[in-house]
Formats: structure tokens, C-alpha cells, sequence
């Protein structure tokens, strides 16, 4: 197993943030975290890398505590892809993409002509190559998500942490960085990712439910993703349709659909969808959701 | 940034440093030409005939040079902190004194005169407050924000504040006919009274400091995306960062404590060196190290020059240095950075 992580709890003495979470992934899987807001995703996340200690619980990187090994030891199995980056300074994009060398350089030195092609591969790899001498500031959302997936490519590690990876970016945009998680899948990465809609789940091979610091349910995503599951979880009545669309590989594609009580009129029951039922016809927002888990 | 305008940047920038290096050593109420300089300066190595008179090799060796030396030093010192602290704390408007430095000197060299100590006790008190200032920054940060860099700031900020007062109270009580005057021109910085001695003083922190840093500067780049990245990017982020304030500090308490506070630099420097070669800390620090240095040798040249007194440096290198950053982001047309 890639990532073990074994009844980890955290969180101040007054306030548990996780209780007693366990999971694990091995090579070529990769999960999805589902979770309302504020429910210990984030503090997950950092524990797993290492910025949150981990006082109770264990969390192992093939087959390494995480506490016992160094920064540049856990860098060099695990590595991260934020939302976005913090940095405040116009680095040119394979710079950005250069740092992920940092945990193979000795302490004192400064990465190489070798380096150098490593970061340019991993721009090759997601097809990023033109972005290269371009300076972070000067490209789009989902040019920066691929810049900073392209610096943990280069990093080398086989466990990728990605924290919502399509936040922020249109809907072409969304569905190229799913493509790119299946495909790092696909070579043998163990991924990670949070997300705030559903249907990316059924991308992945498990889904994560987490919720009040507790992990709800984990497994197969069409056993997981259900409507009495997924309704419970957000706390919005939430459907879950077939959407009758077979991919070529010939998986069924899934879609989810909050369901919003009607404006209009008010004689309606409370909890009366501004969508019918039956054909799971959707106006608005509503078709979004549907439509782009389509495209993943 | 291309390899071919890098190594014309570097190119033009030894050549400024020769020029302004030998130029200042001409220049004075004592001019002296430029063969004789370099005659001068080769005697205290090789074996030369004496043809200049004593009162040129006094004003060389004795004036000039521990002053030059000293300008390119402390400019040196502050411009490469600046820059260091810049990546550190993620923000560009950030200054060497943001921890309390320049305060806590400022004190303790207005204590070392209010006492009536002589040169080198006052700027040892100088140094040691510096390092007090920082020190209490630092446990603020510890103990308040487990070393969070916001509340290390707001630690400095505090630290400063109370420095600031205590500054007050000292001018308050001193005498108002010398010790006050010496006080009040003291927190303006001057390279006036630099002996070749203060030089000895300063030379192994700054040299000992710019060397840690050196070795630390790609970790240092690194650190400049934010700490949580850092960590993923197995960087011992709590290890750079004390490393980065431990030598910026040394640096920075040895250049203010010989030459007074001297704002402005280390908040400029580091930028003009970015907007001429991008933004990687791995050419920005010896970059910032030379324009640093060449900066305020020219500035004190200026102001020693220029006028029958001496204008102090400290008020220099914001008259001069802010048109000319100004003019220089309306040239660069790319904003900060």
C-alpha cells in the first residue's frame, strides 16, 4: 500500500477535527474526499503532509511513519498540488515546475542541467511545454493548475495530494484536469483529491465521505455515491441519476443534482424540486452539474 | 531571462562597481587623481616607489577606504537581508527592519551615548540591542504563534514600537547641547566617522552571514511560495526560516551598529535587482549584494561631495534612491516585482 492511514485523530483539546479516520490507497487508485465545508478535509490533507503532527493515529508512506522521516524523505513520496499557489513573486512557469526537484537536491545545493529536464518533461507530459518561459502571472487558472500539477510530477513521488483540483476554473478547464488525474492514475500514481462536486468521484476508484471529522463511508464510488448518502452528507436533497451515457471504455457516466425547493409557488410541498423526477430535466446551475460529470 | 541579457546585467554591474569603486576614492575635498589612487592602493602589496605625498596616502588608506569599504559593505548587508526577508515572509514591502533590528540598535547606541561610552562601546551596545529587539520578536512569535510568520511580524512591529519609545525617553532625558544632537545624527546614519577598525568588527558577521545564506539560497527561493508548499516541497521550513532571520539579523545589527540606521536600501534593492533579472532568489541575492553595494557607496560619495557639510546618509538614500526607483518602475512598465 502506498498510503495507510490508521485511526488518526487531531485537533485541539476542546475540538476534535478528525476522530478515529482510517483509509488506505495503493498504486494506480486514487480516492475522492467528499465533504461539506469546514468538516476536516483541509486537516486531513495536512496530515497526510506532514503539516499537521500527527499526535494520535498513524499515517504510513509505503510503509514509513510519517513522523520519523524527514521533510525531503516524505517530499519524495508524497507530493501536493494546492489549489493554488501562494507565491507572491512572477516566477516563469519552469522554475515554478523546477522547485519540485527540491527534495532530490543535497542540502546545500542548487538543482542541475538534469533537473532542468526532468521539469521540462513533466511540462511535456501534460502538454504544457509552451507555458514554460511564461511568468505565472500571465496565464490562466487552469494554465496555473497544470504548472503546479507539472512541479509534482516532477517531484517523482508516487503519491499525489491534489486539494480541489478544479476549484476555480471553467468547465473545459475542469474536465482537462480530470482527464489528467485519470491519466496519472493510469501510470501508476496514487491520487488523492477533494473535491466539492460529486460526480468527480465517480472518476476515481473509491470515494471518501467525511463528515464531522469521521469518515461516513469509503469504497467503490457507485456503492458510495447514493441519494440517501449523498443527501445525508451536504444536507440538501440530492439526486443521483444514470445518465445513460457510455463512454467508449463503456462505464456508465453519474451524475448528481442538488434539488432546490420551488420559488414560485407557494401551495408547493416543501421539499418539491424545481426539477421533475422523472426525467431529471434541470434548469440553470442544475445542468452544469450534470452535464460535467459527462464529460469526465 | 535569457542567458545573453543576464550576463550583460552582470557585465554592466562590474563595471559600475570598478567605476564608482575607484571614483569614490578620487573624489573628496582632498582630490586626488586616479593613477596616483591605484599606486597607492598597489603599494600596500606590491613594493612601488613612493611618489605621492603622505597627506594622499593618509587620506587613501585612512579616509577613504574604510568608508568605502564600509558603504559597500552595509549596502551590501542590508540589500541581500532585504531580500532574504522579502522571500521569507512573502512580501515584497517588507525591509531588514522588519523584526526590530534598526530599533533595538537605535537604542542601544543612544544608551551607549547617554552613558558616555566611547565608539566601540556604543556600537557594541548597538549590536547587542539589535539582537535583543530580534530575539524578543522571535519569542512573541514562539510562544503566541508557534513561530506563525504573520504573528512573527506583528512580534517585530511590537518590538519595534516599544524600542521606538524607549528611543524617545532617552532623547528625552539627554543633554540637548551634545549628547542629544549625537543621538539624533546618529539615527540618520553616517559613514562619517568609520574607522578601518569598525571594518574588522563588522566584516566576519556580515561575511560569515552572506555565506550561510548563499549556501541556503535555493532553499531560501523555494521558501518564498509559502511555507505550506515549502513543506511538500521537503523543505525543513522551521530550519530556513531560523537560518534566514539568524543571518539577516547578524548581518543587519553589524551594519547598523557602524553605520547608523540607514532605511530605504533593503527595501529597494532587492526589487530593482528583480525588475532587471526576474524574480529567482538564486540571482537576486548576488545581484542584490553588488547594486547594494554600488548604491550606497555612490550615495555617500554624494553626500560628502556635494555641499560644505555633509548631507546624512540616512536622509540621502531616500532623497536620492525614491526618484530613482520611481523612474525606474515608469522604465520597467511590469509593476512590483
Amino acid at each position: 500500500m502506498s498510503l495507510v492511514v490508521e485511526r488518526l485523530s487531531f485537533g485541539y483539546t476542546n475540538k476534535k477535527q478528525l476522530e478515529q479516520v482510517s483509509f488506505s490507497m495503493g498504486e494506480g487508485e486514487s480516492v475522492c474526499l467528499l465533504g461539506p465545508n469546514g468538516t476536516g478535509k483541509t486537516t486531513l490533507l495536512r496530515c497526510l503532509l506532514g503539516m499537521n503532527k500527527v499526535a494520535r493515529g498513524s499515517v504510513t508512506l509505503f510503509g514509513k511513519d510519517i513522523g520519523e522521516i524527514s521533510a525531503a524523505e516524505r517530499a519524495r513520496y508524497i507530493a501536493y498540488v494546492p489549489q493554488a499557489t501562494a507565491s507572491v513573486f512572477p516566477y516563469k512557469v519552469l522554475d515554478m515546475v523546477m522547485m519540485g526537484r527540491n527534495p532530490h537536491l543535497s542540502a546545500m545545493s542548487s538543482p542541475s542541467a538534469k533537473d532542468r529536464a526532468i521539469a521540462w518533461e513533466a511540462l511535456e507530459m501534460l502538454g504544457a511545454t509552451r507555458l514554460a518561459d511564461k511568468s505565472f502571472v500571465e496565464i490562466s487558472g487552469g494554465e496555473r493548475q497544470l504548472a503546479l500539477i507539472a512541479r509534482a510530477v516532477a517531484q517523482q513521488s508516487r503519491i499525489l495530494i491534489m486539494d480541489e483540483p478544479t476549484a476555480s476554473l471553467d468547465f473545459g478547464n475542469q474536465a482537462r484536469i480530470l482527464q489528467i488525474v485519470r491519466r496519472l492514475v493510469r501510470t501508476g500514481y496514487a491520487i488523492l483529491m477533494t473535491s466539492h462536486i460529486p460526480g468527480h468521484a465517480f472518476i476515481c476508484s473509491k470515494a471518501a465521505l467525511l463528515k464531522g471529522g469521521t469518515i461516513r463511508a469509503f469504497g467503490d464510488p457507485e456503492q458510495v455515491i447514493t441519494e440517501a448518502g449523498m443527501s445525508e452528507l451536504y444536507g440538501v436533497p440530492i439526486k443521483v441519476l444514470n445518465t445513460g451515457v457510455a463512454e467508449r471504455s463503456g462505464q456508465t457516466v453519474w451524475a448528481c443534482v442538488p434539488l432546490l425547493e420551488s420559488e414560485e409557488d407557494p401551495d408547493a410541498k416543501p421539499a418539491s424540486p424545481a426539477v421533475s423526477r422523472d426525467d431529471g430535466h434541470a434548469e440553470g446551475a442544475n445542468t452544469n452539474k450534470r452535464r460535467e460529470v459527462t464529460t469526465g | 531571462m535569457s542567458r545573453s541579457k543576464l550576463s550583460i546585467v552582470w557585465v554592466a554591474m562590474v563595471v559600475v562597481i570598478v567605476l564608482f569603486f575607484f571614483g569614490s576614492f578620487m573624489l573628496g575635498r582632498y582630490p586626488i587623481g586616479p593613477w596616483t589612487v591605484v599606486r597607492i592602493l598597489a603599494a600596500q602589496i606590491f613594493d612601488i616607489p613612493h611618489t605621492w605625498t603622505d597627506t594622499a596616502e593618509t587620506v587613501v588608506m585612512r579616509v577613504r577606504l574604510p568608508r568605502i569599504a564600509a558603504a559597500v559593505l552595509i549596502g551590501g548587508a542590508l540589500s541581500v537581508s532585504g531580500a532574504a526577508y522579502q522571500n521569507l515572509f512573502k512580501n515584497p514591502l517588507v525591509s531588514p527592519a522588519i523584526l526590530g533590528v534598526s530599533a533595538g540598535a537605535g537604542f542601544g547606541a543612544a544608551l551607549g551615548m547617554l552613558l558616555r561610552m566611547n565608539g566601540w562601546g556604543i556600537q557594541s551596545l548597538a549590536f547587542v540591542f539589535a539582537l535583543v529587539a530580534v530575539g524578543a520578536s522571535f519569542l512573541i512569535g514562539r510562544v503566541f504563534g508557534k513561530l506563525s510568520i504573520i504573528v512573527l511580524v506583528l512580534g517585530g512591529t511590537v518590538i519595534s514600537a516599544i524600542f521606538q519609545a524607549l528611543i524617545s525617553i532617552l532623547k528625552y532625558w539627554a543633554d540637548p547641547i551634545d549628547t542629544l544632537p549625537s543621538i539624533t545624527f546618529w539615527l540618520m546614519g553616517s559613514l562619517a566617522k568609520v574607522s578601518n577598525g569598525d571594518i574588522w568588527m563588522a566584516l566576519p558577521f556580515i561575511a560569515v552571514s552572506m555565506l550561510l545564506m548563499y549556501v541556503m539560497r535555493w532553499r531560501i527561493q523555494v521558501l518564498s511560495v509559502g511555507e505550506e508548499e515549502a513543506s511538500a516541497l521537503g523543505v525543513n521550513v522551521g530550519r530556513i526560516q531560523a537560518i534566514v532571520v539568524i543571518s539577516a539579523t547578524l548581518m543587519t545589527a553589524a551594519a547598523v551598529s557602524i553605520g547608523g540606521i540607514i532605511g530605504w536600501v533593503g527595501l529597494m534593492i532587492p526589487h530593482v535587482a528583480r525588475m532587471l533579472i526576474g524574480p529567482n532568489f538564486q540571482q537576486v541575492f548576488p545581484l542584490s549584494l553588488f547594486l547594494g553595494g554600488a548604491f550606497l557607496l555612490a550615495v555617500d560619495t554624494v553626500g560628502r561631495t556635494v555641499g560644505a557639510t555633509e548631507i546624512p546618509l540616512g536622509i540621502l538614500t531616500s532623497l536620492i534612491g525614491a526618484p530613482f526607483f520611481i523612474l525606474l518602475l515608469a522604465k520597467v512598465k511590469r509593476g512590483w516585482a
